[in-house]
This record gives C-alpha cells, structure tokens and sequence, in this order.
C-alpha cells in the first residue's frame, strides 16, 4: 500500500513550472514532493532550511535540515534570506504540515487542549504564524485523515488560515485533496486519493466539507515515481 | 567587564571550565545550529553537568543541544519557534518538561526569533516583522512584553513588532578560530552571526585552532572577526552527535538513544550516559 507516496504525488501535483520553494524542518514528504515535480521536468528553484541551494539529488535522513540530505547545492543560501524573500512577497510556495487545520484552514502545531495545561505540548509552529500567510501559496499534507487531524475548530490557533486575498491552500491527506476558497473562506473536498470514496472522506473528518463537483480522482504513484522515491529515501522515513 | 579585559590581554583561548566560569546563574543563553546540525554539543555537556541555576535558552529551531539542557535542571525558561526531533517525534526533554510545568516555555515564531535577534544585533529596541495578527500567539507575546501591535507611521497598518534580543551570552560551535577570536564557519549559518552580534559575550568552540595567519593568508576565510568574540574553546567534535559541515554527520544512533531514554522518563544523569563515549575515539 503506497499511502505516503500517493500523498508525495499529489504535493508534488501541486507545484508549478518556476515556482521557487522552500522546505523546512520535519518535512521530508515536502523534499520528496519538490524533487518529484523536477523529476516531471517543472522548473522549480529549491530553496530549504538546510541552506543548500539548490541541490541536484538527495539523501534522506531522519532530519530535512541535515546538510547531507542536499546533494551537489550550488552555494549557501539562509533561511534569513528566504524569509526576506516571502516578505516581499515573491516565495511562491511554502509546505506545512499540522496536528489540526479546520474548516477555515487555521492550523494548530501548539498544543492539545487547554494552552496553559495541555494534554499534548505540540513541536510549535515554527514558521507558520508568518509564512501560512506570507507564501504565495502553502501545500499542506497530514499523515493522517481523521477526525483528529480534520477538526471543526483547532484548539489553537497557531496560524489562521488564508484570507480572501490569499494565500491559496491545497492539502493532501491519505484520503483527500482540498482546496481553500479564498472567496468563502472553506476548504473545499476537490479530490480523491487513489482507493478513497467521498464517504470514505467525508465519514473520517471531524467536519462537512463543502465538496466541488466534479471530483477529481487523483492518479497513484507510477512503478517509476515509486522506484525513484526509494532511490532518495532508501530506509522510507518518508513512511514511518 | 574586568575579567573580559584581562582576557583579551591574554588571547581568548580558554579550557571548556574556564569558559564555563562567563555564564553567571540567571543568564540568558542563545544556542547556535539548529536541529541536529552544528550543536555547541560540548559546551551543552559542560553546563549540563555543572551547577549553573536558572539559565533561560532562546533559538529559532533548536534540536538536540537545547533539549539536553531543557531537562538538566539548569534551566528554568526556553525560548523558541518549534523544538522537535524531526522524524523522531516531538522533542522529549521539551515535551516532558513543559507538559509537567517544570520550565517556562515562550512559545515564539521564526519571524520573531529572527526579528528580534536583528533588532538586537542592529542596536535597535525593536524590528517590525511580519507576524501574522489573528495568531493565537500574539495575544500570548504582547502579554509576555515580548511583541507588541503597532501602526505603521507611514501606511497607518497595523503590524506586530518584536523587543530587542539581546541575550547575555552566544554558544557557537564553528570550524576554525585562532587565539584572537577570529573564527571561519562553513556552510550553513542560520542565525548564528545575528546571535554574536546581538549578545553580550560570546563563546565560540571550535574543531581546530589555527594560527593567525590562517586568516591573512585567505582572508576571505573570515566569518566572524576576533572583536566579537569572548572566548575560544578548542573542542574537536564539538558537535557530536550533531552534524558538522563538510566534517561530519550527525550519529542518528545517538540521537535515537537519547530521545529513547528520555521519552522513558530517565533523569539527566542517566540520560547524560548516552553520550559517554562522545571523545573516546
């Protein structure tokens, strides 16, 4: 069963031709993504918190900011500067991942309960009350679809989710693709990951999508894309 | 101050304990690297195993350093924008102890981290940012004295700004130094030049001393010029576990180990056993 690799693909659906990215900490799928969508020949500049830029392959470890995952980078470029970048606006995509989104695409990455006495003290959002708002766009994956993940209403609001002047939301679960609607301010159902019906979707989250017909069903991972993902994640962290 | 002045009199070379002897109980401490990458992993042992009371830590993304000093009981405050193990999970000693209310944690942002760290380096009392408004975090941090909203003077928009960092004292781990402080550091560099400039004293352990003309013979080796710099420390594999560019790569047995042994609850010193052998070979 393929499971992340599907949700990889459909991030890595996501980019487009000249996108410049940036990838961050505990982040591994995004890595995947960003080099799979090169793999199909997108020009895409990879920017990352490991500095390295743009890197001609990779080597996953248990950590996206090691050094050693970024092969043959032509220089150092520092998160500094990217973040410079995205505030003048010009960092088109931004990946996170989140314990919570809900329906207004706020996400929480800081705790679990009560914010003074929480069952669970989550990582912290690091970039996210900046950037979900400050990238062009932000692709988001969980690793889980639930009714867990896919809350009514975070517990906390580490970053609100986009306004209607943006940015534009996608995220792919192992279930689902949905976008934000920038208009009505609702993530939208507006796919299927392959082996995933509506039902199925729509019975595991913890609210009623609005839900864009036609639905697309999205294409799984090909021999070749999944030959590739175990080339440059050989121990599959990716999965784990 | 005496003491600064009797050291740069003698060159900065310093033993790990008498570098030890510039933190003073209460201080606050920026730690350099980031995740598992280019920790100032000897110096976090040092003070893990010494008496310092009541340290508070402050960094964007810090990993293994910051969470072994998080459950040393040296520490009472930590300061950052996420700490996690990555692929391991939520980082152990940070989890434990913010849950059990054991530290205070000020949960910022890595626009504030930065924000701050430049308003401290650039001797300004604050630096806008681009912190997002309708954070939950910012009622938090305008409370906290750390953020506050203000109007844009020019556009009348509103915009979080964030307070001065100026911590008491920076812990780097970098490449190459000599005896006057002038250090080259390789490859990625996070935000650790802003913390030199930012703090009051600096302590930079180093993989290999050079002499002097290490730097006039190339000077664009040069990272970080002596003047900044309160002491070195000649600490090879100063980073281990963590990796250090171009030298070594982080040892994830380790790490494993360690997120392990804390995730089952052991108490720092045996906790520190883990990393015993660090120097042997």
């Amino acid at each position: 069963m393929p499971g992340m690799d599907d949700v990889i693909k459909c991030m890595a659906q996501q980019l487009r031709d000249g996108d410049i990215v940036y990838t961050g900490l505990a982040s591994v799928p995004a890595v995947l993504a960003v080099m799979l969508a090169r793999y199909w020949g997108r020009e895409i500049t990879f920017l990352n918190v490991a500095e390295i830029y743009e890197p001609v392959d990779v080597s996953i470890t248990p950590s996206s900011g090691d050094p050693n995952v970024f092969i043959g980078g032509r220089g150092i470029v520092t998160s500094l500067d990217v973040f410079d970048l995205a505030r003048r606006g010009l960092l088109d995509v931004m990946f996170f991942s989140a314990a919570q989104v809900d329906r207004r695409g706020n996400m929480n990455l800081s705790v679990i309960g009560n914010y003074e006495k929480p069952r669970v003290r989550l990582p912290g959002g690091a970039a996210a009350a900046y950037l979900y708002r400050r990238a062009r766009r932000v692709i988001m994956w969980l690793k889980e679809h639930s009714s867990r993940t896919l809350v009514e209403r975070v517990d906390f609001i580490t970053a609100p989710g986009p306004t209607v002047n943006g940015p534009k939301l996608s995220i792919c679960t192992p279930k689902a693709l949905f976008e934000f609607d920038n208009s009505i301010g609702e993530l939208v159902l507006v796919g299927l990951l392959p082996g995933s019906t509506i039902d199925d979707v729509i019975n595991n989250m913890g609210f009623r999508p609005r839900i864009r017909e036609p639905v697309t069903i999205l294409e799984p991972v090909t021999e070749d894309e999944v030959r590739l993902l175990n080339k440059w994640d050989p121990n599959n962290v990716r999965s784990r | 101050m005496d003491n600064i002045l009797a050291l740069m009199r003698r060159g900065k070379l310093l033993g790990i304990s008498e570098a030890l002897d510039l933190i003073n109980d209460g201080d606050e401490i920026a730690i350099g690297g980031m995740s598992f990458h280019r920790n100032p992993m000897a110096m976090a042992l040092a003070i893990a195993k010494s008496n310092k009371r009541d340290l508070a830590l402050i960094d964007r993304e810090p990993g293994l350093a910051f969470d072994l000093l998080t459950i040393s009981g040296r520490v009472k405050r930590i300061r950052a924008a996420m700490v996690t193990f990555e692929h391991f999970g939520i980082a152990p000693g940070f989890r434990r102890m913010v849950e059990n209310g054991e530290v205070e944690f000020i949960e910022d942002v890595c626009e504030g981290v930065m924000s701050g760290l430049r308003a401290g380096a650039y001797g300004l009392p604050f630096m806008p940012s681009g912190i997002t408004l309708e954070s939950d975090l910012v009622k938090l941090n305008v409370k906290r004295g750390l953020w506050s909203i203000i109007k844009d003077p020019f556009s009348g928009e509103e915009l979080v700004v964030v307070k001065a960092i100026r911590p008491d004292v920076a812990i780097i781990h970098a490449h190459r130094a000599d005896e006057k402080g002038n250090v080259e550091l390789l490859g990625p560099k996070y935000e650790d030049l802003l913390k030199v400039q930012a703090s009051r004293k600096v302590i930079v352990t180093v993989e290999e001393l050079v002499p002097e003309d290490y730097f006039r013979e190339n000077p664009e080796r040069l990272t970080i010029p002596g003047f900044l710099v309160t002491a070195v420390v000649h600490a090879p594999r100063g980073a281990w576990p963590t990796s250090m560019y171009g030298r070594y790569g982080a040892d994830y047995g380790i790490i494993k180990r360690y997120f392990d042994s804390v995730k089952a609850g052991l108490g720092i010193n045996d906790v520190l056993k883990v990393f015993e052998n660090a120097w042997d070979g």
